[in-house]
């Protein structure tokens, strides 16, 4: 059986739902392939008991930038026009340093962390107040530059970003020590790290800076009813369309003749055929597992993914609590705890499963969504990273049992640092580890994260370099390996981003 | 302000060096190819989509109960791993119509690890479908494709408390076959009750493998047998599982977890005699054994409309609003995928385009957001009116 359709796209995560969502509003025929048997990769829910968890969502920050042109909630609500009710986090985080007994909440906006951190470290207000500005003047930079349609203006760029620019080479680490932030002051601001997975003397100090931004400075929301809201709002958008999607059906093969895409084979047996694919699934696993054949593959695109770092992984314990959070002394939404805020050390101590330097970014989701479980109960989710590496050896017969042990580590730390019993209320728990995620999403060893975003790879060099790394004519990237980095936000705006150059591209004869 | 880094001119510099530092980089890397990743791998023998395997032996464990031991068909295959409880769904083809069926792992995971088999044990009257044909048709030699292990009916040992009370009726007890073992070798701090309802003396099902536990492990496991229906020479428990019977083997049963297994009407008597105990919810975890039984409350005679994704065809099947809109589907002839039959795993997930149905309480699995955007589990639900839905396909080929 052979079909025919403009654009097909592979993997409905977030960036494959927003891929299809525009080439589909767009009016272009649009057919999007998903290997599991529910959309949103790693933005779904499952229910355990009376418990419905949310597997992967901590926060979509920026929620003030609805007014402008670049965030994603307005993108989402705005400009799409989905079906979603979102709910807002109360405040930014708690951090627990065990090692210096650092117990601190920050709150949303610049001025009252500056406050704050002023307030833990007397003295701190002028450089912290430069280096948050400064992160402003980066992140409002970085927007600019991304909702552009033609190659950037770099006179407009130096003339209005200058700092975006003088900053824009080099790690958060080495910004941070040329504004002279203290010690203390960095322990409050850089728990935030976890979130893009590359301690702060290897991360492009961009990315960092926006994100930081995005989150301190205007606050955050989630969906009310998981993260699978956004993907089945999604979905629901994309029929609207006039687009189409097949669950359970996994491409095996990306066929590529003359440097050009041809279309895919399913695992159902079908062979259709496309103008333009739109790949949800890594560079990683198009370069190396999916194109057919594989003689096809250019040996530059190999070395291109050989030469990126590959992100971590994660382990989150999610904990069905059988009793009222306040009962329970939780107190906040988000917790970061960890021994100490040496993120280079903490990285390290990721590689490991035996390891004490571990950093925890847990979420007690009754905080900001009240209604998420039923009255007197509790959602918590204990989330540490992990280097897939640490996973590797784990033989199959003793899975269970290792990671029993890592959840065990991480409820100890979660129950030490806050002084709560957690583990006498446990009604429900799972744990997914770098297996669990490589399961439902397919991704390279479990991968969550994308490539790590150092400064010579960060989203600028990626920007500018994005039509050299398909390759192939007619294939285009999306989700968190492609250019924006990975995380909610990036990933929906990749998708919408490669649905509109793919169907621009079509629309000009580009990738014929 | 202007923020410098080293001196201003270096930063700039720095910046249009970016894309030289990439292409350096990318210049200096390997062409190799990758091979599949570990994890992936790891994930393949935890998770693989189907399994294939050859019935090594058949044991008769009462008249109308066998248990098959089975072998991955593949000569470097091993079982996949699995949790004590879990179970996999069999899949059968029957004049035509493919089935599947959850049946519990009934070997202990190490055993089954060690000599790469699982056991099964089906009885005939559990399901009137599948079973009978399975007693007729599995022999020695027969292959049979099954799920992955799948269900959350395990031990947790970070939840569960270190005495446990299992209570089963049937052949609701297979999974305890696998469980107790499992626990008693390998989680030294748990002893176990188990109840065990039959009707009569000779539906015991392994009745050589309890007391042989028992006398390896006399301080951590007790077996109880409870006849319903007794002969005159039977001196053990009579009448069923109740709150008083509970009571005489298990002093505190506020320090206990409870695992539940057995036909519905058992978990409907269970769940008003456990009423009576206070239990917390995090202390009972259940598992329903059969697709569950409704009364003809609606039309009995009701016509579906179908659609499965990736075809425009839309397919008019009756149904009955005596029966699951499942059941309707494959009676139909059209492979819908499905795995635990309980509405609790998702894998059915279909869209409701249009009708009404009935969700009981307790197996309604479905996400809020799917409630919203109308979506549902046909395994656990039940026809009220005619309906249009939107299937998936199954992934597995045949």
């Amino acid at each position: 059986m052979t079909a025919s359709y403009d654009i097909i796209v592979i993997g409905a995560g977030l960036g494959g739902l927003g891929a299809a969502f525009e080439a589909s509003r767009a009016g272009r025929r649009v057919l999007l392939l998903e290997q599991h048997n529910l959309p949103g990769g790693f933005a779904t829910s499952f229910v355990r008991g009376r418990f419905e968890f949310e597997p992967s969502l901590h926060e979509l920050p920026d929620v003030n930038s609805i007014e402008e042109a670049a965030g994603t909630i307005r993108y989402l609500v705005d400009d799409a026009g989905l079906d979603i009710d979102f709910v807002s986090i109360p405040e930014a985080y708690r951090v627990i340093l065990t090692e210096n007994g650092t117990n601190v909440r920050m709150p949303f906006g610049l001025s009252q962390c500056a406050d704050l951190i002023e307030k833990e470290v007397p003295g701190s207000r002028e450089s912290v107040t430069a280096y948050l500005d400064l992160c402003a003047e980066v992140q409002a930079a970085f927007r600019a530059l991304s909702g552009g349609e033609g190659p950037p203006d770099y006179r407009k760029i130096f003339k209005e970003h200058g700092n975006f620019l003088r900053t824009g080479s080099y790690t958060a680490e080495e910004v941070a020590d040329a504004l002279n932030l203290p010690a203390k002051a960095r322990d409050l601001l850089y728990p935030y790290w976890c979130y893009l997975g590359v301690p702060m003397n290897r991360v492009s100090f961009t990315i960092w800076a926006s994100l930081l931004n995005a989150y301190l400075s205007a606050g955050a929301v989630i969906p009310k009813l998981r993260s699978h809201e956004i993907s089945a709002a999604f979905v629901r958008g994309i029929e609207d369309h006039g687009g189409e999607i097949r669950l359970n059906t996994r491409v095996e093969h990306v066929l590529v003749e003359d440097g050009r895409i041809q279309g895919v084979e399913t695992s159902l047996g079908e062979r259709i055929t496309c103008e333009a694919l739109i790949s949800n699934a890594s560079p990683t696993l198009m370069f190396n597992f999916l194109i057919h054949p594989s003689s096809a593959i250019p040996a530059a695109a190999k070395k291109m993914v050989n030469a990126r770092r590959h992100g971590f992984s994660l382990v989150v314990v999610y904990l069905g609590l059988d009793a009222d959070r306040h009962a329970l002394g939780l107190e906040d939404y988000s917790y970061f705890i960890a021994p100490h805020m040496d993120t280079e050390k903490l990285y390290q101590g990721i590689y490991s499963l035996e390891s004490d330097e571990i950093m925890q970014a847990s979420v007690c989701l009754n905080a900001a969504n009240p209604t998420c479980s039923p009255n007197g109960t509790t959602i918590l989710a204990l989330t540490a990273g992990y280097r897939s590496e640490a996973w590797e050896d784990v033989r199959a017969e003793d899975y269970f049992r290792v990671k029993t042990r890592a959840a065990d580590r991480l409820i100890r730390q979660f129950e030490q640092a806050t002084g709560t019993d957690i583990r006498s209320h446990i009604e429900e728990i799972e744990i997914a580890t770098p297996q669990t995620f490589a399961r439902y999403t397919g991704a390279y060893d479990g991968i969550v994260y994308g490539y790590e975003p150092e400064p010579w790879y960060s989203v600028v060099p990626r920007a500018l370099s994005m039509k050299k790394e398909t390759f192939v004519r007619g294939l285009y990237f999306c989700g968190g390996f492609s250019y924006r980095c990975h995380g909610y936000g990036s990933s929906i705006l990749s998708g919408k981003d490669a649905g509109e150059t793919a169907v621009r591209d079509l629309e000009s004869g580009v990738t014929t | 302000m202007k923020i410098t880094v080293r001196n201003s001119l270096v930063d700039m510099a720095a910046f249009l060096l970016h894309l030289r530092t990439r292409n350096g980089r990318f210049r200096r890397a390997s062409s190799a190819s990758r091979e599949t990743g570990r994890i992936n791998e790891l994930s393949s023998r935890i998770h693989p989509p189907v399994q294939s395997f050859k019935i090594t032996s058949r044991t008769e464990e009462s008249p109308t109960t066998a248990t098959f031991r089975m072998t991955p068909v593949e000569p470097n295959g091993k079982v996949a791993v699995f949790r004590a409880g879990q179970y996999i769904s069999v899949e059968a083809d029957i004049d035509g119509i493919c089935i599947s069926r959850p049946f519990s792992i009934a070997s202990p995971p190490d055993d089954s690890y060690r000599e790469n088999y699982y056991d099964l044990t089906v009885r005939t009257k559990d399901d009137g479908f599948l079973a009978p044909w399975v007693m007729k048709n599995w022999a020695v030699g027969s292959i049979v494709q099954t799920s992955d292990p799948q269900g959350y009916f395990h031990y947790e040992s970070l939840r569960d408390l270190d005495t446990l009370v299992c209570l089963a009726g049937g052949s609701g007890v297979t999974p305890f076959r696998s469980m107790i073992p499992d626990l008693l070798r390998n989680e030294p701090d748990v002893s176990i009750v188990l109840l065990y309802g039959v009707t009569s003396p000779n539906e015991v099902l392994f009745r050589e493998d309890w007391p042989q536990m028992v006398s390896k492990y006399p301080q951590r496991f007790r077996f109880i047998p409870v006849c319903s229906e007794p002969a005159d020479d039977w001196s053990g428990e009579t009448g069923f599982l109740s709150v008083d019977l509970i009571g005489r083997y298990v002093s505190t049963p506020q320090g206990a977890s409870f695992f539940i297994c057995g036909p519905s009407a058992m978990h409907a008597f269970l769940d008003s005699e456990l009423a009576k105990l206070n239990l917390k919810p995090r202390q009972v975890r259940r598992e329903n054994f059969g697709d569950g039984e409704r009364k003809r409350s609606f039309p009995g005679s009701l016509q579906i409309s179908v659609q499965i994704e990736g075809s425009d065809t839309v397919l008019e099947i009756p149904a009955d609003s005596a029966e699951t809109v499942l059941v309707a589907l494959e009676r139909a002839g059209l492979n819908p995928p499905a795995l635990c039959r309980s509405g609790e795993c998702g894998w059915c997930r279909s869209r409701l385009v249009d009708g009404a149905v009935y969700v009981p309480e307790n197996s309604d699995g479905r996400r809020a957001a799917d409630l919203k955007f109308g979506y549902f589990h046909p395994c656990s639900s039940w026809p009220q009116s005619n309906l249009a839905i939107r299937i998936p396909r199954n992934p597995k080929k045949y």
